[in-house]
């Protein structure tokens, strides 16, 4: 590993490395398992090449059940397709997937030119990563990770290319959580807003972990991967530790949230409706009564079944917008291919067609909004967002994100 | 009772609709995979977590938005994009792999339990979940388990079968399979 490389993430690269070393050690020996024979067993099995240790172990996360994931790196080149291999030995599951020395050259190279471009546009490469290169963007994840039996980490060197990149990402996806947080509470979902709301949480977890070089792209894991980080108290800087102070309190607040308020009926939602009609919940259920979510003296979160979730939840993803380099965020709703089409069905009613896809809507009901700052969006008219609400879900219209942002 | 144990599994079977059959079996191969693959997978994780309630809790939701999507495939209905799928099964329910509203499924899968990451509630989870392989029409073969990748080969080459019996092009489960 090149020592002379910029190494900006909360754990110094020798540290991690020794503490994956003494992890994976652990596990194998829960395992009843060395590294010399296992290690020779798998050159066996599937020939010579770096072969790394993969996943769950690696991170210290493994269980009785984890199998044994390994990625293999060969020297010649490979071709068809890359199917894993599955053994069965001895009560344990092993898997390995091979790929070329030089593809995997490609993609660590791949990692840091995106890591250098602009935000958006590394989002959406690493967003098309999988059509178009081998190994697949969770393959090079781990690959990155990957410790060798013998204690090597090859190529952790890109950790800091990945964790920029995941970053990005997860935060891309929190905000497109956020855009339907607000419209789903809007529109008068009291239940499926908390939908949103969690995975938004689990999203922006997943930016923060990954800009402290936490990176493991495996969605089961982020809770505990955040519960261990703010327990360690390692953190970049301040802001950070506030944004993670945030992020538990809006935790701490969906406790209970899907329960709260039983006497509340179902909120009927009409098949059709349109801009200005309440056919959605009148938006004095979740009127934005300020610090919902709000931790009250005792502990307990407060104003959570009636009060608004929304504004605290965006303003988060704000916060983390501008930390992970994408400065003042703004989103847009468009149609999902620019040949879409609107076409009247019966009086009153049209049709959306997008993409392969039709939404049957009111005449006057509005499928594109934006651009916006992430603080208008709670101010969405409840008509309005209802029908953009569908349309994102029919796949006929979709969230875009601005960011205006520089480096990280 | 726990709604878990009256709440309908896969009711249009009974029901007996008809459908195109190159919408049957295609619907019933990516069905049936996703149980065995993916659902499979997080109730291992699921039962193998006891010690990670935060990793149960998470798995939990992961399991729900990947019925939730089993569901609207059942349903015919073009897959919704995953970001939606627990808010649209917390919302509205599911219909065909369960009858089920939104506050059973949260009942259900105890989903009251949010994020805190301390405890999480599995029993009524996996009550379903035995119930939804009893209605199951066939045995779904277990990949977990030695034995198991025998039987997926050869349940795979009938389905390569039966794939292009119904006039489908058999790589259709190709993209499923890399995922999984």
């Amino acid at each position: 590993m090149d020592d002379t490389l910029t190494w900006p993430l909360a754990v110094p690269a020798e540290e991690l490395v020794e503490r994956r070393r003494r992890t994976v050690a652990a596990f194998l020996a829960s395992r009843t398992l060395e590294p010399g024979p296992l290690a020779a067993f798998m050159r066996e099995r599937v020939g010579d090449g770096t072969l790394l240790l993969t996943s769950s172990p690696v991170h210290g996360l493994a269980n009785a059940t984890s199998d044994l994931d390994f990625i293999r790196v060969q020297a010649d080149a490979i071709a068809g397709p890359r199917i894993s291999t599955k053994i069965f030995d001895r009560g344990e599951h092993l898997e390995v997937v091979s790929f070329s020395a030089d593809e995997v050259a490609g993609n660590v190279a791949e990692l840091a030119r995106l890591a250098a471009a602009p935000f958006g546009e590394s989002v959406v490469a690493l967003r098309a990563w999988d059509q178009r290169r081998e190994p697949r963007r969770k393959q090079t994840e781990r690959i990155v990770n990957g410790l060798t039996l013998d204690g090597e980490a090859p190529y952790l060197g890109h950790l800091p290319a990945l964790a920029t990149l995941w970053s990005r990402s997860a935060l891309h996806t929190a905000v497109e959580h956020a855009v339907c947080l607000a419209l789903a509470e809007r529109a008068g979902e009291r239940r499926g807003r908390v939908g949103y709301a969690t995975n938004l949480l689990l999203h922006l977890m997943d930016a923060v972990l990954s800009a402290h070089g936490d990176v493991y792209s495996t969605r089961k894991w982020y809770l505990l991967r955040w519960q261990r980080h703010t327990a360690s108290g390692r953190w970049l800087d301040d802001e950070h530790r506030r944004v993670g102070q945030e992020i538990d309190r809006l935790r701490a607040g969906l406790r209970g949230a899907l329960t709260a308020d039983p006497s509340t009926a179902d909120a009927p939602t009409d098949g059709v409706s349109s801009r200005g009609a309440a056919g959605a919940v009148a938006s004095d259920d979740v009127s934005s009564s300020g610090a919902a979510g709000a931790v009250a003296l005792d502990g307990v979160p407060s104003n959570r079944a009636t009060g608004a979730i929304a504004p605290d939840h965006v303003r988060l993803v704000a916060r983390v917008a501008a930390l992970t380099g994408a400065g003042d965020v703004r989103v847009r709703i468009v149609p999902t291919d620019e040949q879409s089409r609107r076409l009247p069905f019966l009086p009153g009613s049209d049709v959306l067609l997008a993409a392969g896809r039709a939404l049957v809507l009111a005449s006057d009901a509005p499928t594109e909004l934006g651009p916006l700052d992430l603080a208008q969006l709670p101010d969405v008219d409840p008509g309005a967002a209802t029908d953009l609400l569908r349309a994102l879900r029919a796949g006929v219209a979709a969230v875009h994100v601005d960011d205006r942002g520089g480096d990280r | 009772m726990s709604a878990a144990t009256t709440v309908p599994v896969l009711p249009g079977l009974r029901a007996g609709h008809g459908r195109s059959a190159e919408r049957a079996v295609e619907t019933w191969l990516q069905v049936a995979w996703l149980m065995l693959a993916e659902g499979r997978a997080y109730v291992e994780d699921l039962e193998g977590g006891v010690e990670q309630p935060a990793m149960q809790q998470a798995a939990k939701l992961r399991m729900v938005e990947q019925l939730v999507d089993i569901d609207g495939r059942l349903a015919g209905r073009s897959p919704v994009a995953d970001a939606h799928c627990l808010a649209v099964g917390l919302e509205y329910g599911m219909q065909e792999l369960v009858d089920a509203s939104g506050a059973e499924l949260v009942e259900i899968f105890a989903l009251d339990e949010g994020l805190d990451g301390e405890t999480c509630r599995i029993d009524d989870t996996l009550v379903l979940w035995q119930r939804l392989l009893d209605a199951f029409p066939g045995e779904l073969p277990d990949r977990l388990v030695a034995q198991g990748q025998r039987d997926m080969l050869v349940t795979l080459r009938g389905w390569a079968e039966l794939a292009r019996a119904a006039g489908l092009d058999v790589g259709l489960l190709a993209p499923l399979m890399k995922e999984a």
